[in-house]
């Protein structure tokens, strides 16, 4: 599967220039994007729509962080759906180990990384 | 004349006419036993007598000594002239004796060897020698006794005065002494054995022995283990009763032609056993003297090794602990009552605040008095205990009177307590460590007859000492444990703040680097690229909101620094603020939140444009960032001179405990991982602010929303370099 085929890529930060920037990286590569400002409305458009391709998650975001929602993801219909984990503090990536993540990209984020990710889902 | 001169002069008219009377009895007896030349008696104790009633009395006595003398002389048949020169002579023997005996500084206890000396030298070897000279030159001008008679004449009288006071001169100064002499039961009856002894082998020798015996020469010489004893085990007192108690027998019985001295005539054997007498009175004399300053030596050397020991008790209480305050406590119930029935530490503070820190009491009372006390720590300057700390030396009331009381503590309440405890003398030492004062040691005596002595001084300076360097390690410890845990602290805080910078950095890096790279990957396959013109600007903003951030950090370093410079200049402060208000128009919208701006017209003043946008713009930013999408409302009126700036947001609020941390560096009001942003907005703004001579606050309720307040002065004040 390539990048630019597939389903839908769900963005979830609380940062809205990372959102857009993400959003604007992936719609020039054909890849559909929903945009989510923190885990309860991810929770909430994943409950609404059919399963994405992936999720790529901020850590450290508000009200709802990457943590609280790993765990509110289990029990869900979705819980396998793959989540990628975006973050900027290195130390996080290796706690985030103990989650089932898909992967993992440190921010900033290389291009590269990103859509080698894409290609394996 | 007074009364009380009156009483006086009464009172030395009797002690003279006891003197006289004294003097003439003892001169009697003295000139009945055969004189040479008629005068010179070769036992005179009216010379000791008047050398003793002088010394003892003062030297206007010295009537008493005349009259005696001349009275006695008269009675001997001496000629008018003569009797008068020999009275002059007899009373200057006994005035110079006193004045030399002064002048050689004579201690009358002889408790050490260099006063026997002196006494020896002046009583048994000089004033004698000037009376006997006197007498024999009136007695031979007046030709009373022959030319041929005038050396053995001089010789009896130089003998018999000397002989005189050797052995009564130190018997009377000695048992005149106002001093308890309490003996135990075991002593007592020591003492009777030793004089009982003495007595025994005194009349053995000289009353018991028939004359012209074979071993006669040698018997003498028996007496003096009974001597020695005496002088060895009672001291002065012992060797001079001892001594007399030997010549009453001797003499008795070479009186009596007894003993190993009777010789053919009477002043032969009164000599010899007069010799034999004053040998043994210098010789007892001598040893009791030296055992004394034995004694004393002992004495001195135990007190200071019993001061050692309780300066290192004290040291060991002292560094026990760097709780000073316990240790000092501690030390001062060990040095009470050693050196004084109460005592207090006062510690001075660095600010100069003196506290008590310690106290003790001898009794339970004067206890509570020192309860009562610690309300009163040294202050003022007539404070003893301050006097003490500001020149650093010890000072020492030996005699607390009311009136130093009244000058020295205005308080009556203080006074009336320190009245309470009765004090007799007081020492306050100053706790002086490498040249700081850092409190006082005050000591006290209650009601009490002693005195602090050199050596008491002494002990105090020392243990001041101690504790002194004691308090200082203390101090210097806490400070070292202080400024290593604000250390600490600063390096937490630095590293939190690293920890969000990186963060923060990194946010809009990741946007600018994500726009630019998803741009360059399109470009190059050759796609066409929508609305560039947009990604573009997204990219662009990212890179500013990374400048603003990256401001703030130099910002900062800056204010820090120190070099927060304002370069004002004329401006319109409405019309800067509806610039700024509509640069956040946009995002306030974007978030939900309607900004309004109301104005009452143009306000000019002096400022500096670009600091007080900043200060705007970070005021409007928290307004958008916190609002929660409510209506956000800017107002600009001028209040008393002032330009006033208010915005009020409706959003999530401040917690009361917050409300003044949000101005400190580093703080933000909600958890730093859920708002963007350093937490330094708020504190540059307080910086840029108060350098403008303005002020920044906050009213706020937590989910009631936040109205900040600008204040700037329409006069600003020359700029201010920051001081933080």
């Amino acid at each position: 599967m390539s990048s630019t085929e597939g389903g839908v890529v769900l963005v979830v930060d609380d940062d809205a220039d990372i959102r857009d920037a993400l959003c604007d990286v992936l719609q020039l590569e054909g890849v559909p994007v929903a945009l989510a400002r923190d885990g309860a409305e991810a929770l909430q458009w994943l409950r609404t729509h059919p399963a994405p391709r992936l999720v790529l998650l901020d850590w450290n975001m508000g009200p709802m962080n990457g943590q609280q929602f790993m765990r509110a993801l289990a029990g869900e219909s979705f819980e396998k759906v793959p989540v990628v984990l975006l973050t900027a503090d290195a130390r996080v990536q290796e706690v985030a180990r103990a989650h089932a993540f898909a992967g993992a990209l440190k921010k900033p984020v290389k291009l590269d990384e990103l859509f080698a990710l894409l290609d394996r889902h | 004349m007074p009364p009380r001169e009156e009483s006086e002069a009464v009172r030395d008219a009797v002690k003279i006419a006891a003197l006289a009377a004294l003097y003439l009895l003892a001169a009697r007896l003295g000139l009945s036993l055969e004189p040479v030349g008629g005068f010179a008696s070769l036992a005179w104790p009216p010379a000791g007598i008047a050398l003793f009633a002088l010394h003892r009395f003062g030297l206007k006595l010295w009537p008493g000594v005349f009259i005696g003398a001349l009275t006695a002389n008269v009675l001997a048949g001496a000629p008018g002239p003569s009797a008068l020169g020999i009275g002059c002579g007899n009373t200057l023997e006994a005035a110079a004796g006193v004045l030399l005996l002064r002048w050689a500084e004579f201690d009358d206890r002889f408790s050490r060897v260099r006063d026997v000396g002196v006494f020896v030298v002046v009583g048994g070897l000089t004033c004698n020698a000037l009376a006997a000279t006197i007498g024999v030159a009136t007695l031979s001008a007046g030709g009373v006794i022959a030319p041929g008679a005038v050396d053995a004449t001089w010789g009896a009288w130089w003998l018999g005065d000397g002989l005189g006071v050797l052995t009564v001169t130190p018997l009377l100064m000695l048992w005149s002494r106002r001093e308890a002499w309490r003996f135990s039961p075991e002593r007592a009856a020591e003492a009777a054995i030793v004089f009982a002894f003495l007595a025994a082998l005194a009349l053995t020798v000289f009353v018991g022995g028939h004359r012209g015996s074979p071993a006669g020469p040698l018997r003498p010489f028996l007496i003096f283990p009974a001597l020695y004893w005496a002088s060895l085990r009672f001291s002065q007192k012992g060797a001079t009763s001892a001594t007399f108690l030997l010549s009453l027998i001797a003499l008795g019985g070479t009186l009596n032609g007894l003993g190993p001295f009777a010789a053919s005539s009477l002043p032969t054997g009164l000599s010899t056993t007069q010799v034999f007498i004053g040998v043994s009175a210098v010789t007892a004399l001598m040893l009791a003297a030296a055992i004394a300053e034995r004694d004393e030596a002992r004495a001195a050397l135990e007190a200071r090794l019993e001061s050692s020991r309780f300066l290192a008790r004290a040291s060991a209480l002292l560094s026990s602990s760097l709780d000073y305050e316990a240790t000092l406590q501690a030390v001062a119930t060990l040095v009470v009552p050693r050196l004084g029935d109460i005592c207090m530490v006062d510690v001075r503070d660095a600010d100069g605040a003196v506290r008590r820190v310690a106290d003790a009491a001898a009794t339970r009372d004067q206890a509570e008095v020192l309860r009562e006390l610690r309300r009163f720590p040294p202050a003022g300057p007539t404070h003893p205990a301050v006097v003490a700390m500001e020149t650093g030396k010890t000072l020492h009331l030996p005699a607390l009177t009311e009136e130093l009381i009244r000058r020295a503590v205005p308080d009556d309440a203080l006074a009336a307590l320190i009245r309470g405890l009765e004090p007799s003398a007081v020492l306050i030492v100053p706790l002086v460590s490498h040249g700081r004062t850092l409190g006082a040691l005050t000591l006290g005596l209650a009601r009490s007859r002693r005195q602090f002595r050199a050596d008491d001084l002494a002990l105090a300076e020392e243990l001041a000492g101690r504790a002194a360097v004691a308090i200082d390690h203390a101090l210097t410890y806490r400070a070292q444990v202080r400024a290593s845990a604000e250390a600490g602290e600063a390096l937490k805080v630095r590293e939190d703040f690293l920890a969000v910078a990186g963060h923060e950095l990194k946010t809009p890096l990741t946007s600018l680097l994500l726009q630019v790279q998803g741009l360059q990957r399109a470009l190059g396959r050759g796609a066409q690229v929508d609305n560039l013109g947009e990604r573009l600007e997204r990219a662009a903003g990212a890179g500013l909101r990374l400048e603003v951030l990256i401001d703030q950090l130099l910002d900062v370093s800056r204010i820090t620094a120190g070099r927060l410079q304002l370069e004002p200049e004329a401006l319109d402060l409405e019309q800067l603020l509806r610039e700024v208000a509509e640069r956040f128009h946009e995002q306030a919208q974007r978030a939900g939140s309607a900004l309004h701006v109301a104005t009452r017209g143009p306000l000019p003043g002096r400022w500096d444009r670009l600091r007080l946008e900043q200060v705007l713009s970070n005021l409007l930013g928290n307004a958008v960032k916190y609002g929660e999408g409510k209506p956000i409302d800017v107002e600009l009126s001028e209040e008393a001179g002032a330009a006033c700036v208010r915005v009020v947001d409706r959003g999530i609020g401040i917690e009361p405990a917050m409300q003044q941390r949000i101005f400190e560096r580093f703080e933000r009001a909600v958890g730093s991982r859920e708002f963007g942003g350093f937490g330094l907005g708020l504190w540059i703004a307080r910086q840029i602010v108060e350098a403008s001579g303005g002020t920044i606050s906050v009213e706020s309720a937590p989910g009631r929303g936040s109205t900040f307040t600008l204040r700037l002065p329409l006069e600003p004040r020359e700029a201010l370099h920051v001081v933080h």
